[in-house]
């Protein structure tokens, strides 16, 4: 079992009363690599990072971080471990401001006890002036220190994807789970936040994608799974799928 | 501040007993807004909080007429018994979002009352229990309006202080992540154990109501089930929604200024529920922010709703 795989997906199924959304899904996530995760719709995309962040409960399988399973824990117990995953849609805290989105992010690094926390003593107060800084240092490091005190929602959607992101950071991630980060955006949009993944995220932590771009995911990914009706139809580099006969007929169509 | 303080302590001494009493029910409905409003805030709508003042009073009458507990005693004694039940049901609705939880928390309130109805021992039954001592301290007995007026001014502001401060406190601020079924997917997804925050805020929420419902069984001597209805939750809610969510003073003005207009209007019977209605409806749909957004511009956090359309950018495959 121990071959250095971070995140290890077990023969993992998924009912949801007779309709089955992952069927055996077996795959090993390598430390720093960045896997794109395609397929049509309905393949069973979203329902994995469902299933690796606890959303939902599994069928049947086992999921292991680091060789320690996780199958049955909660959501926010794996998000502690390190699972952190960003959404499609509701993606930031859009009616607070980007600082405190990030303070959001940083939750788990506040640790006072209560009574500190109620009466404000100055060990709790010097430690959120530590997140503080903190949050501006990573705002910094984003480039979007001028955006602070905007209100999230009011921001445009690009910079709210970025900034999606940039909340799942803050919650110290060994792994970010991406869910479609790019959809909904124009192609200028596109290439700035995958840029933004590539080459900034990434370095902070081992990245998975989900995307309906294949074109983006064969573009910037190391390895990519390819769904379709739940079952894991082809995995390897970005040529092999590109080439692979069953996956052109699944999804890629003619091109 | 300081001189809302000095109104609020010299005034009392020159109003008759009238309106101290109007003012003594100014402050408990008060009171059950701030309460409500912990839990309002993080995006349930709870149609049942009657319930939880109903216990704490009930809780609060058999325990001094019964067991001959002291009255300063029993109130948070019986604040507690209400915070017990709400933890237990905040445990199983609490999972519900919107209506489902509204529904939930409301169906509850009715079989609480069903109860206090059905048995004469030890409820009561639909006569509910009278002779309720008034509270004493060191000899001196809270017998007077006017006694029972700082009474109760004492506890609101004890209570809106602690919840001021909780509202700054971290505590507060991650409560906040905690509004739309969606963003509650997000907190937990950064690693925030949701149902803790939400269970704790539902818990405290009804421990506030508990806690005045059970002071207030001391001013009036006497509950019944007719006192805790359906109506009663309406009423804090349409307080909250009248005086504006975003903010704790919005439930306050609500709840103050609308207790006054509805004693005063007392001999309109039946139509104060109407009257109710009606301000309810024209506040959602012409002051959305409610009375609290007159006053100061609406703050940042407030005005996002309605720039929420900028976000929907049309969508490319």
């Amino acid at each position: 079992m121990n071959d250095g795989a971070l995140l290890r997906l077990n023969d993992v199924s998924k009912h949801f009363g007779g309709l089955t959304a992952l069927s055996d899904v077996t795959f090993a996530l390598k430390q720093a690599e960045f896997l794109g995760v395609i397929g049509p719709n309905g393949a069973g995309k979203t329902t994995i990072f469902n299933v690796i962040t606890g959303v939902y409960p599994v069928t049947k399988g086992n999921i292991f971080l680091m060789d320690e399973e996780i199958t049955h824990l909660k959501t926010h117990e794996r998000a502690r471990k390190g699972i952190v995953r960003s959404f499609q849609q509701t993606n930031v805290f859009s009616k607070l401001s980007v600082l405190e989105n990030l303070l959001q992010g940083f939750h788990n690094s506040f640790r006072i006890n209560f009574v500190e926390d109620f009466f404000n003593t100055k060990k709790s107060r010097d430690k959120l002036d530590q997140l503080k800084a903190q949050a501006l240092d990573l705002l910094r490091f984003l480039e979007m220190e001028r955006f602070r005190d905007e209100i999230a929602g009011s921001l445009p959607l690009g910079i709210q994807k970025k900034l999606g992101i940039a909340i799942a950071l803050a919650a110290n991630p060994k792994v970010l789970l991406l869910d479609e980060p790019v959809s909904g955006l124009n192609p200028i949009e596109i290439e700035s936040v995958m840029h933004f993944i590539a080459e900034t995220v990434r370095n902070k932590c081992t990245c998975v994608i989900i995307e309906h771009h294949v074109k983006t995911v064969l573009n910037y990914c190391d390895r990519i799974i390819v769904l379709n009706f739940g079952r894991k139809i082809a995995e390897g580099l970005p040529v092999e799928i590109s080439k692979n006969p069953e996956v052109i007929a699944a999804y890629l169509g003619e091109e | 501040m300081t001189g809302l303080v000095a109104v609020f302590v010299t005034l009392p001494f020159f109003l008759s007993k009238g309106w101290l009493h109007i003012l003594i029910v100014m402050f408990f409905n008060m009171s059950y807004a701030v309460g409500l409003w912990v839990i309002m805030r993080m995006g349930y709508l709870s149609f049942g909080h009657a319930a939880y003042i109903g216990i704490g009073a009930y809780a609060s009458s058999m325990l001094t007429t019964m067991l001959k507990v002291p009255v300063l005693l029993s109130i948070p004694i019986s604040g507690l018994i209400a915070a017990v039940v709400a933890f237990a049901i905040g445990k199983i609705t609490l999972r519900l979002r919107g209506i489902y939880f509204s529904i939930t928390v409301f169906a509850f309130t009715e079989v609480v009352r069903t109860v206090w109805l059905a048995f004469d021992n030890p409820f009561g039954g639909p006569a509910g229990i009278w002779n309720i001592p008034k509270p004493s301290l060191f000899g001196f007995k809270f017998s007077s309006h006017l006694s029972f007026y700082f009474l109760t001014l004492f506890f609101f502001v004890l209570v809106f202080l602690f919840l001021r401060r909780l509202d700054k406190s971290h505590f507060g601020f991650t409560c906040l992540s905690v509004q739309t079924r969606e963003t509650e997917l997000l907190a937990q997804s950064i690693g925030i154990d949701t149902a803790f925050y939400k269970n704790m805020s539902f818990t405290l929420s009804c421990l506030i109501c508990g806690l005045a419902g059970a002071l207030y069984a001391h001013y009036f001597s006497f509950v019944s089930p007719f006192v805790f209805t359906f109506f009663l939750s309406m009423d804090l809610i349409v307080f909250i929604m009248v005086g504006g969510a975003a903010t704790i003073i919005g439930p306050i003005i609500g709840a103050g200024s609308l207790t006054v207009v509805s004693e005063m209007a007392l001999a309109a019977g039946y139509y104060r529920t109407l009257l109710f209605g009606i301000l309810l409806i024209l506040v959602i749909e012409f002051l959305p922010g409610g009375i609290v957004s007159l006053y100061h511009k609406p703050s940042k956090r407030e005005s996002v709703g309605s720039k929420d359309e900028r976000r929907s950018t049309p969508k490319t495959q």
